[in-house]
């Protein structure tokens, strides 16, 4: 294991390899700053482009730019109130209130601060866990990743933002934009309406790129108001001292460990392991008044479980090809762009790949302390961009990458349409990463489905023969009839309390 | 029932949204049955869309229902934004980008021009056509056409849309093919 390891960060050590852990990260920071912009939205705009890339190369500048736009969102959060992706939501809690006392600086110093340890420790454990995880995945029949693939699509629903029913609509929704096209099974046509150009199905990037990119920029473009007010940065300096970090070093710790197992589970992002991460350390706080005034615990909790939330999530997508989280869903497509086949057999067949994913998380995290401390006056400044230039940019950027595809319009309309669906879906508030984690997984669902029922003499009933299936099931049952019971018990207990 | 389902903002947003999510999973399940039935394989091309088609009715009559056990509000107050909406905007944008794509669709105009054209005009909506904004917006659409017509095709080598029937019918040249035609 730590012989991979090292061949990996001398593989790293070279010019091109390093060059794209530095660009990733630096472009990730930058996007991830913008209000409006994601980490998702940056990886599904350059993964056309990495067409012709090597493999390696583009896959370690993507999970590097993941790295960064969660951290970026930081700044955006703290001096704008505006979280600059979902991730930093929490941090506008603490962030924002502290930088408008006059501790800007402060703010950012313990956010990045945070986020380099809370990524680190959560990489400890992408080193430690992945390859028993995956030797252990390989021992899996169809009925386990059935069961898993059903338990991240409940699981997602039911921990997503906003109700549960919406997120289980929007994951069996994506379901069904996955399933049109030619079935693999029995070679037969379905759900195609006559429409020749459905025969091969609605291809991957163009319903990323109009569901995570042209969603968003239609909903910029119907909230385009008048530009937020910036605190400024003042002339200290983006650094704390180790020793004041050291009354922070338990919540640091608890949080990261609860952002890397939050991260684990199959579909869960970093908005939701920085919002348990954040409620925990306030739970568990001596001064719980203090958080929302601007407190440093509050951001400590919230940087260090985003961070360490990306290393968790990259563990099922490098050891069972799940994704851990839907900008995991835009990796995973990007890896089968790339000709690269996700799952357990990864580390077998790919196994130098996997460790350069690895090595290039752990670079990029350091990379994004350096970058963050020393550049984030300067980013400070050119957040704010008029969305009348950027815009227009990032629309064609869309267009180019849905069309480069195949060549065909065909992918740019696809692009189009599911752009107002998202946007529309966006409005009634039904939440988008559910949607693209269904369309992703819907393919590998029926199939490891028809795969159990062929396999299995007693038909459904061969679930019970599988203890870790029949536990992942239970797993998904108990997580999606948990929120009724919740409600019927709060009921219950307010009925009691005013009988 | 019908006060409860329309009295706020939300609830005539869920409300729509089951109607829809209702009609579009009946389309499903109809597309669904017309398939035939499965030959050697036990779950056939059917059985999954007709699944999901029925959890989706259900999930949208749980909303519904969700809608009908909520407790009105005692002034049912509609939902405030906290950015003023701008849907002719957004509207705007999605029409420009309709028209960009009908621009190469048909070869109306080069990838560049098209591209220029499209950055201006959905620049102006998106600077709701203040001249302060948009005098900055036709140099850079330019400049940004001729950069990504250079980035797009001589960097990452992607085939875009370099014809353009409109610019041959405007200053009467043959186009590249007609050309490469003639000079062979």
């Amino acid at each position: 294991m730590l012989a991979d390891l090292g061949g990996a960060f001398a593989y790293l050590a070279q010019p091109w390899p390093f060059f794209y852990v530095l660009l990733g990260t630096s472009l990730g920071i930058f996007v991830g700053a913008i209000p409006g912009l994601t980490g998702g939205m940056l990886i599904a705009l350059v993964m056309p482009l990495t067409f012709y890339m090597d493999s390696t190369h583009a896959l370690v500048m993507m999970v590097a730019m993941y790295v960064g736009s969660v951290s970026g969102g930081l700044i955006s959060a703290t001096l704008l109130r505006m979280p600059g992706t979902p991730s930093s939501i929490m941090t506008t809690f603490d962030g924002h209130p502290m930088a408008a006392r006059g501790e800007p600086e402060r703010a950012l110093a313990l956010g990045i601060g945070a986020s380099l340890v809370g990524g680190l420790i959560a990489g400890f454990f992408l080193v430690v866990l992945s390859p028993p995880l995956s030797r252990w995945a390989m021992t899996f029949s169809p009925w386990e990743y059935f069961t898993m693939v059903l338990m991240a699509i409940v699981l997602i629903a039911s921990i997503s933002q906003g109700s549960m029913i919406k997120g289980l609509l929007a994951g069996f929704l994506g379901m069904v934009f996955a399933m049109p096209g030619l079935n693999e099974s029995d070679g037969q046509l379905r759900l195609t309406m006559g429409v020749h150009h459905l025969d091969g199905g609605f291809n991957l990037l163009p319903v990323l790129l109009g569901i995570f990119v042209m969603s968003q920029i239609i909903k910029d473009a119907y909230e385009i108001g008048k530009a937020p007010a910036q605190l400024k940065l003042g002339g200290a300096k983006i650094l704390l001292k180790l020793g004041e970090w050291k009354k922070h070093g338990i919540n640091i710790f608890r949080s990261a460990i609860i952002g890397t197992w939050i991260g684990i589970l199959p579909g869960v992002g970093a908005s939701i392991s920085a919002m348990v991460a954040y409620v925990t350390a306030k739970n568990l706080s001596k001064t719980p008044e203090k958080f929302g005034t601007g407190h440093e615990e509050g951001i400590i909790a919230s940087e260090a479980a985003n961070n360490a939330n990306v290393g968790g999530a990259l563990i099922p997508l490098i050891t069972m090809g799940i994704p851990g989280s839907p900008i995991d869903a835009i990796l995973l497509s990007a890896l089968i762009l790339h000709n690269i086949q996700p799952g357990p057999l990864l580390f077998l067949t790919n196994g130098e790949f996997v460790w350069a994913l690895i090595a290039a998380y752990l670079v990029a995290n350091i990379l994004m302390f350096m970058i963050m401390t020393v550049s984030v006056k300067w980013i400070s400044k050119v957040i704010i961009f008029n969305k009348a230039y950027l815009l227009p940019v990032i629309f064609v950027c869309c267009v180019v990458g849905a069309y480069a595809l195949s060549n065909r319009m065909y992918d740019v309309w696809v692009l189009i349409t599911f752009g107002v669906i998202g946007f529309f879906l966006d409005r009634c508030k039904v939440p988008l990463g559910p949607f693209v984690i269904g369309f992703v997984l819907a393919p590998i669902f029926e199939a490891e489905l028809r795969s159990s029922l062929q396999l299995s003499d007693n038909g459904f009933l061969g679930i019970l023969d599988r203890p870790i299936a029949s536990t992942f099931l239970a797993i998904s049952i108990a997580m999606l009839f948990w929120p009724f019971v919740q409600m019927w018990r709060t009921s219950k207990r307010s009925t009691s309390e005013s009988g | 029932m019908l006060d409860r389902l329309t009295s706020t903002a939300e609830a005539r947003r869920d409300s729509a949204l089951a109607v829809v999510i209702i009609l579009f999973a009946a389309l499903l399940y109809w597309e669904a049955f017309k398939l035939p039935p499965p030959f050697f394989d036990p779950l056939g091309s059917a059985a999954v869309p007709k699944f999901v088609a029925c959890v989706l009715v259900v999930l949208a009559l749980m909303l519904i229902g969700q809608q009908l056990l909520k407790k009105s509000t005692a002034s049912g107050t509609p939902e405030e934004d906290a950015v003023r909406p701008m849907p002719l905007v957004a509207v705007g944008s999605v029409l420009a980008v309709v028209g960009y794509a009908l621009l190469l669709q048909y070869d109306l105009l080069s990838f560049r021009t098209a591209s220029i054209v499209f950055v201006f005009v959905l620049g102006s909506i998106l600077a709701r056509f203040s001249w302060r904004v948009m005098r900055w917006i036709l140099p850079i659409a330019v400049l940004l056409g001729f950069a990504f017509n250079f980035i797009f095709t001589q960097v990452f080598y992607i085939d875009l849309p370099q014809d353009s029937l409109l610019q041959n019918w405007l200053w009467d040249e043959p186009s590249p093919a007609e050309g490469a035609e003639n000079a062979g």
